[in-house]
């Protein structure tokens, strides 16, 4: 994955491997240069936090993942560290994602299950607080499955459709 | 619907309130409205029909619109409202039409109770120039200053000099009509008179319509103390203490706390009563707020009174024990104080931290998007008021105060370390926050010895952030999140929080036509 923190330019390139479920550094670098590093990341006992661990220091690391960027607060201190990879950024309007962004009520579906989509297409209309919400395609692929119909409540973050390669 | 018993030989009792208001202090007040036993009304407009206050409401009522003029700047559609819900009072929470002397007079003219002080106490209060002369008439010490009134196509710079001899260098220009800030700029030398007159003349003139301006001399190094008083229908008036509020940033205060470590018992009960003589001077009725400044060898100064309950009244109650919105229920009921001032203590210490949605590595740019994540501690001595929850938009049309972080703790410094705990705690993701911001200032020696003075934090107040995760660290952890799959949400406004495109640049959420100092 690439990355850029939020202010600087740099470019991180990270590699994770995962050993019983402990990820750690295969190969990190900053705008191609290689990078030692010797943290590690699980997820905590709730499955909703990580606990980052730099040899003796453990520390929380709280997340959320807003469009392309992962909002994260360590000791009470929040970053945002954005993905660099060059498409996401490109269209600057709002990327589909197959979680619903806000709480609100489906109000359109625009695919079927089994319909193949390319990347970028609208498949669903969500409404909330008087605002639109179009969700697209983040890839092509074939839809899987819908969850909701139209006129159904929808929570924030519930899963919306799947797409297959 | 009955009275509730606490109400029942009341002069004018009532038995719903319709909260003029949203946002964290329209909740405060409806959930005092409920445990007095009473119906609350809460409203709303086109734009925030699914705000969190709401959920306190018994009743809501919408007032359709999209702008504040028609809705909740609106006196007349809001008696409108009020009326057809069949309320019998109206509480203006802060800000919006909280001082409007008319708005007062015609809520009262259509036979509905107004949960504040007489229009006249608003009027007189709301003018500084007119506030200045009663303040003088009571004996009440005020700053030297002069007030400046130009003609149309008149040439300021005579006016202006003539009022700078006498009140001296350097001084402080603000705007006749203003509050929180707008319209104030300070002078150091007489060459930048003509220049910042025409600023703050203008900054008046778009911010409350009226660029009248005036001149008084700036003390460095003050506090700023402010002094809470309740009073009756009855002429009982007291103080409940004060508040300082010196930490301010371009005049807009960011942490409060009770009592001031500035404070002594015998210059409290000095400006307790100059405080209760400002009250006695316009007649006063219900919650108020008498604001000084106290120089460095304590002298105070009134500075102004704001007729309306206020944004940090939280400390107040936390040291004293004492309900305010309760009070002023029933101060509106026409009934008495139920405490004299001998009943009026201090327990601990109490601080407040005010949670706004900006950004302070930009310059404090306000931070729009919506709240993907907002969690808060629990725990003995923690208050949270909020009016915000998950899945909220923060946008430009409303105030960029979040909520308030307040706790409790028996002495100043154990205060501090609970409200750091309580920010450390604090997690907010989709709009910047000045979370940071307010754990660094609880951490200078200066703030923890004694407090700072107003000017501190524009006085090159530079960020020292200690102990951040390095960059290699915090790209791993957003690898890790993607890898383990971790909470995705997506904002469906433009998170990318700070805003270039809005009509006001400088000021995107001047909306209202005051701030809430």
């Amino acid at each position: 994955m690439r990355w850029s923190v939020e202010k600087k330019t740099d470019i991180w390139s990270v590699k994770l491997g995962s050993d019983s479920g402990v990820l750690s550094v295969v190969d990190l670098s900053i705008d191609g240069e290689s990078v030692e590093s010797g943290v590690i990341i699980e997820l905590s006992k709730n499955n909703d936090t990580l606990i980052v661990r730099d040899g003796q220091e453990a520390v929380e690391a709280i997340v959320t993942k807003i469009k392309d960027s992962w909002w994260i607060t360590i000791q009470g201190q929040t970053f945002v560290v954005t993905e660099a990879d060059g498409n996401s950024n490109s269209s600057g309007e709002e990327r589909g994602g197959l979680t619903a962004p806000m709480p609100g009520i489906v109000t359109e579906i625009l695919v079927k299950e089994g319909q193949r989509v390319r990347s970028g297409q609208p498949l669903m209309i969500l409404e909330a607080m008087k605002m639109e919400h179009q969700v697209t395609a983040p890839k092509s692929g074939q839809i899987e499955k819908i969850y909701f119909s139209e006129g159904e409540k929808v929570d924030m973050g519930s899963d919306l459709l799947s797409i297959s390669d | 619907m009955q009275v509730p018993e606490w109400m029942t030989n009341a002069p004018t009792p009532f038995t719903s309130v319709l909260v003029a208001n949203r946002g964290e202090i329209a909740i405060r007040i409806l959930k005092a409205i409920r445990e007095c036993g009473l119906v609350g009304i809460g409203i709303h407009n086109d734009l925030d029909s699914n705000s969190m206050h709401l959920d306190y409401a018994d009743k809501i009522v919408h007032i359709p619109g999209e702008d504040l003029a028609s809705t909740y700047l609106s006196s007349q559609a809001i008696i409108h409202a009020a009326r057809s819900m069949g309320a019998d009072a109206i509480h203006p929470g802060y800000g919006f039409l909280s001082e409007r002397a008319d708005f007062a007079e015609e809520v009262i003219e259509s036979g509905l109770i107004w949960i504040g002080p007489p229009p006249d106490a608003i009027r007189v209060m709301g003018d500084k120039i007119s506030a200045r002369e009663s303040m003088i008439q009571a004996s009440v010490p005020v700053i030297p200053g002069k007030s400046i009134d130009v003609k149309e196509g008149e040439d300021p710079l005579p006016q202006l000099a003539a009022a700078a001899a006498q009140v001296g260098y350097p001084l402080l220009l603000k705007a006749s009509a203003g509050g929180g800030g707008k319209g104030m700029r300070a002078v150091k030398e007489p060459k930048l008179l003509r220049m910042e007159y025409e600023a703050a003349s203008r900054e008046a003139t778009a911010a409350f319509g009226d660029g009248t301006v005036y001149v008084e001399s700036l003390l460095t190094g003050a506090r700023h103390i402010e002094i809470q008083i309740f009073a009756d229908s009855h002429g009982n008036i007291i103080h409940l203490n004060e508040r300082d509020c010196s930490l301010q940033r371009r005049h807009q205060k960011v942490i409060e706390e009770a009592p001031s470590p500035a404070m002594n018992t015998d210059l409290r009960k000095r400006m307790g009563n100059a405080a209760i003589d400002a009250a006695r001077a316009v007649n006063y009725e219900g919650a108020g707020t008498v604001e000084f400044l106290l120089s460095s060898n304590n002298d105070f100064f009134f500075l102004e009174m704001n007729t309306r309950l206020q944004v940090e009244h939280p400390v107040t109650e936390l040291i004293t024990g004492l309900d305010l919105v309760h009070m002023q229920l029933r101060v509106a009921s026409g009934q008495e104080l139920q405490i004299g001032q001998d009943e009026v203590g201090i327990t601990g210490h109490s601080i407040e931290a005010r949670l706004y949605a900006e950004d302070p590595s930009v310059g404090f740019l306000p931070s729009i998007g919506m709240i993907a994540k907002f969690q808060t501690p629990q725990g003995p001595g923690i208050r949270i008021d909020s009016g915000i929850r998950e899945g909220d938009h923060v946008t430009t049309s409303f105030d960029p105060m979040l909520a308030k972080l307040i706790v409790h703790a028996p002495d100043r410094l154990s205060a501090i370390r609970r409200l750091d705990h309580v920010l450390s705690k604090t997690v907010l993701h989709g709009v910047k926050s000045n979370i940071d911001f307010c754990r660094e200032i609880l951490s200078t020696d200066v703030f923890r010895e004694k407090g700072v003075t107003t000017n501190y934090l524009d006085d090159g107040y530079h960020s020292h952030q200690t102990n951040k995760p390095t960059d290699a660290t915090l790209v791993i952890v957003a690898s890790a999140a993607d890898k383990f799959g971790l909470q995705r949400t997506q904002s469906a406004s433009n998170s990318k929080t700070t805003m270039s495109h809005s009509g006001h640049v400088q000021d995107p959420f001047l909306t209202l036509s005051k701030k809430f100092p």
